[in-house]
């Protein structure tokens, strides 16, 4: 029985000393940067000159571990004109909206196979009002300048780089 | 009380090291891994290994034959401002890089005692095999600085002392092995000490105490991670330690001022056991195998208190992580 009563001493000392080291000063917050791809498929729209998508891109893997979303931005928006583009590009302008939040809207050149990163304007790029429930509502908006689209089934790969702060 | 035996057996183990998301870590596959968590984590092994090394003794006069105390003792070693950060080479890491490195850039991040504001932990990316890759805030620390104005290491023992013969001390430390769903602990440690005093002529008729102390400590714990989910998931913390120190005391009424110099040293394991899964889908089977070593030169000086058998202490070593230790327990011949 004493051998007992000591080592629950030992233990309430133990306690004592460790749950004071286990302050935290605040909920512990991380930095998270990745890139999350929303692929626009666009159909039926050969005889067009322009097209309008809307989609939603889950940012959920952002979280992790954490809780919630303390701050939220996009860096860069990175557009890819893919193999399935029956032509070599498209010259145009691209309006590319994230909820209410114009992130860009300006002409552009998508070349089959190539990359063009656009960085978002710091002014712009704060996303954190438009999340809900993990996602966040994306708008496409493609207007040739080049004559209509001609081809019926392409798809565009809007890739967003995404700086969040989780707690 | 389970609840609590458990929480503060995984945080005396390794502090805190539950907020660690090892399936992040080993994003950068298990060599990243080991090489990022020994420095992540190095300054709780060795505090802890220093830290257990305190409270052999609260003065250098052995017992009367057969005399004999039980104490309790708690320590807690100061972790050096040094100790804060672990330096992070690029070079040493294939999957792991700072955000924004060159492959040969380097800097301090945060260890289990750093830091745990935004500022100071820089952002890291992980890459896997696919060259996929995601950046995120190095881990932080536990935040003890900020939250208690300091950072320590704290251990506990229970120890008996008994008188044997030509002014001998045995001391033995020991806790039968603890088991629960959560943890298993046990704790072994032997010492003795020898007056010194009566074998060297004049000396011994001083009014003080000179001894000698030869100690070694065996502390075995393990934490189990997830209980629930991942049953085989557990924190191993081994660790070793050997003490030789030279002692003098001087008995004042009630008071007791004791000292010592001498050396201190450790060894310790930390293992990760259990399977781990990560994002890509590659197990990883007892990913982490750790080993500390150190060891200090030591000088303490402390003194106690006895009241009618009942003995209180407190003294203050110096060392490479210098440590508290206190003392209660009771002390008859």
């Amino acid at each position: 029985m004493k051998k007992f009563n000591l080592i629950k001493t030992v233990v309430v000392l133990f306690a004592v000393v460790a749950f004071s080291s286990c302050e935290e000063d605040g909920a512990i917050q991380f930095i998270v940067v990745d890139e999350f791809t929303t692929s626009v498929n666009i159909k039926g729209l050969a005889a067009e000159s322009s097209f309008t998508e809307n989609s939603s891109t889950n940012i959920g893997d952002l979280l992790d571990g954490a809780a919630t979303f303390v701050e939220a931005d996009i860096e860069s928006v990175t557009l890819e004109l893919q193999d399935d583009f029956s032509g070599t590009s498209i010259n145009g302008n691209m309006n590319i909206t994230v909820g209410s939040i114009v992130l860009f809207d300006q002409d552009v050149t998508l070349t089959k196979g190539g990359s063009l990163v656009i960085q978002v304007p710091a002014n712009a790029s704060n996303i954190l009002s438009v999340i809900s429930a993990n996602a966040v509502p994306v708008s496409v908006t493609g207007t040739s300048t080049s004559g209509v689209l001609g081809d019926d089934d392409f798809t565009i790969d809007v890739l967003f780089k995404i700086r969040a702060t989780v707690e | 009380m389970k609840k609590i035996t458990t929480i503060v057996f995984v945080l005396c183990s390794m502090v805190s090291f539950a907020q660690i998301d090892l399936e992040s870590i080993l994003e950068g596959g298990v060599g990243d891994a080991q090489t990022f968590l020994r420095g992540y984590i190095q300054p709780a092994p060795t505090g802890f290994g220093y830290g257990v090394n305190g409270g052999w003794y609260t003065t250098a006069k052995t017992h009367k034959f057969l005399g004999f105390d039980i104490a309790v003792i708690a320590n807690a070693s100061m972790v050096p401002s040094s100790s804060e950060t672990f330096t992070f080479n690029e070079a040493d890491y294939t999957n792991i890089q700072l955000d924004g490195g060159t492959g040969t850039s380097s800097a301090e991040l945060p260890t289990l005692f750093g830091s745990q504001k935004l500022a100071d932990r820089p952002l890291l990316e992980f890459s896997d095999s696919d060259g996929n890759s995601i950046s995120s805030s190095t881990l932080p620390g536990a935040g003890l600085e900020q939250a208690i104005g300091f950072n320590a290491v704290p251990s506990a023992m229970v120890q008996i002392g008994l008188g044997l013969w030509k002014n001998t001390d045995l001391k033995v430390r020991f806790i039968p092995k603890q088991s629960a769903p959560e943890y298993e602990f046990s704790a072994f440690g032997i010492g003795i000490q020898h007056d010194l005093k009566q074998w060297i002529p004049f000396v011994k008729r001083l009014p003080f105490d000179v001894s000698a102390l030869v100690a070694w400590n065996d502390v075995k714990s393990k934490a189990f991670l997830d209980v629930e989910n991942e049953p085989n998931q557990a924190l191993e913390f081994n660790t070793k330690t050997f003490l030789f120190q030279i002692l003098a005391s001087k008995k004042l009424s009630i008071l007791t001022l004791y000292g010592g110099i001498g050396t201190s040293s450790f060894n310790s394991d930390v293992n990760v056991l259990g399977t781990y899964t990560t994002s890509q889908d590659v197990d990883y089977i007892d990913p982490i195998s750790l080993n500390y070593t150190g060891s200090s030169l030591r000088a303490n000086a402390g003194f106690s208190l006895k009241v009618i058998g009942i003995n209180l202490s407190a003294d203050y070593t110096v060392q490479e992580f210098n440590t508290v230790s206190v003392t209660a327990g009771f002390s008859f011949r």
